[in-house]
């Protein structure tokens, strides 16, 4: 992966993008670009590939040989994966996992205030419930200070409640100026918080644009298709 | 056979000079080769757990032979090593603990390699996207691979104990069993049984028995606490 000067600020190049695993096309991306702005929703059926292209974004899936991933300079991404396993230590330690640099105490205080799991900090991290073990996870990627934000279904399996709380503070994230890109199968969810849509189909990006007329009108087949099952689903 | 007990009660009891300092000897080796073997076993199982490389199958199996070579063996080649003709000669280790912490020392790595490779290759199944997401270096995610799985990793560590503290083989060639030097308590068992000094030889059986259970509840407590507090 290459950082290029001359592109757009946070905007991401994709170019020869194929990546297979077990003799199955997981992505298949030609070439093109995106350009993040406020909060962006990957869409697409079980299986599109949201999930390979976020962790492809963030440097964890290597592109093929070939293939390449460049970034705007100054890109920095955190991602916060669907499952989190937290290690067997307290939500303090936890939260201040971070390869690149040691937060500091006052970070830490703060962010666990933000987030509102500082009443946690010394429980053990692994036995939260699934929606504090969200929330340690973004206070975690906000002790990385990114400026790229992307989350793989950050509110599946969470109550309705603490699915507003986590959106909340993904708006939040937008608001301080992080682009944020989400995965969701949910697509009331997408309305509430998308500014941009990547519809995803079979290892494709099949189309990408505004979120309102791409609710109102999907210009390809295979995003009727989808808007259709899932509002049958819905 | 009960007046042997009783004996060797006495001498227990009576803090036998003779006993303690064949007890301090063999804890001097023991743990000596047990903080060695834990120092270098324990990366070296978290490596093998968390990197992919050409001949890594073969290096496992390597070491897994290693966990259960004959004491004597090792023995023999740390003697070999360490004679006067031998390629360390010079550092004049033979017949001194210093030459049976190394022997031991390489009866105790390959265990704890072995046995802790084993339980951080599963944590490293569920933490490997985790910690590569989190952008740390090979020796960041090691160490918190390491710390996650501290508890489970006693267990290897206790096998370590084991594996140093009974063995007689390897000490025998190379400490060569000196009064007040190099005598172990497996040395000496094996040799004041021989000489038919059943007194002694079954005070001190139940020290090393003693330091096993200890070592095994130490452990069991460790483990019990943490399971409590982390589950």
């Amino acid at each position: 992966m290459v950082n290029l000067n001359k592109l757009e600020a946070k905007q991401i190049e994709l170019r020869s993008i194929q990546i297979v695993r077990d003799g199955r096309t997981i992505l298949d991306i030609p070439n093109t670009d995106i350009q993040l702005g406020g909060i962006t929703a990957c869409i697409g059926p079980n299986g599109a590939g949201k999930t390979t292209f976020l962790k492809l974004l963030h440097g964890l899936i290597k592109p093929n040989a070939g293939g390449s991933v460049s970034y705007a300079d100054g890109i920095r991404s955190a991602l916060v994966l669907h499952y989190t396993p937290m290690i067997k230590a307290s939500v303090l330690t936890n939260i201040g996992l971070n390869g690149l640099r040691m937060p500091s105490n006052d970070e830490i205080d703060r962010v666990l205030q933000e987030v509102g799991i500082s009443h946690l900090q010394h429980q053990p991290a692994h036995q939260l419930s699934a929606g504090e073990k969200q929330k340690l996870s973004l206070g975690r990627a906000r002790l990385q200070n990114p400026n790229v934000l992307l989350l793989d279904e950050p509110t599946a399996n969470l109550d309705p409640t603490t699915t507003a709380q986590v959106e909340e503070m993904i708006r939040e994230f937008a608001a301080s100026g992080c682009d944020v890109l989400i995965s969701s199968h949910q697509l009331a969810q997408v309305r509430r918080l998308a500014d941009s849509i990547l519809f995803i189909d079979g290892g494709q990006i099949i189309e990408k644009g505004a979120c309102a007329p791409f609710f109102a009108q999907p210009q390809t087949e295979a995003a009727q298709r989808y808007m259709q099952r899932e509002r049958a689903a819905d | 056979m009960l007046i042997a007990f009783q004996d060797a009660f006495a001498l227990l009891t009576q803090f036998d000079r003779g006993v303690i300092s064949i007890v301090l000897v063999s804890l001097q080796v023991s743990l000596s080769a047990l903080v060695l073997g834990t120092l270098v076993g324990l990366p070296l199982g978290a490596w093998l757990a968390t990197e992919q490389f050409r001949g890594k199958r073969a290096l496992i199996i390597t070491i897994n032979t290693l966990m259960g070579v004959p004491t004597v063996i090792i023995g023999v080649l740390v003697y070999l090593v360490l004679s006067r003709s031998g390629p360390l000669g010079e550092l004049g280790w033979l017949f001194t603990v210093k030459g049976m912490v190394v022997a031991q020392f390489l009866l105790t790595t390959p265990l704890v390699a072995a046995l802790s490779r084993q339980v951080l290759e599963d944590a490293w199944q569920i933490h490997r996207e985790t910690f590569l997401s989190l952008h740390f270096t090979r020796l960041g995610y090691m160490k918190w691979l390491i710390w996650d799985c501290r508890f489970s990793l006693t267990i290897a560590i206790l096998a370590g104990l084991a594996r140093a503290i009974s063995e007689v083989g390897a000490v025998m060639i190379v400490g060569g069993n000196i009064l007040n030097s190099t005598r172990t308590m497996t040395t000496a068992i094996a040799l004041e049984t021989s000489k038919g000094d059943l007194p002694f030889a079954l005070a001190l059986g139940i020290v090393l028995l003693a330091i096993v259970l200890l070592a095994n509840l130490l452990t069991f407590a460790v483990r019990s606490i943490a399971e409590k507090r982390y589950g």
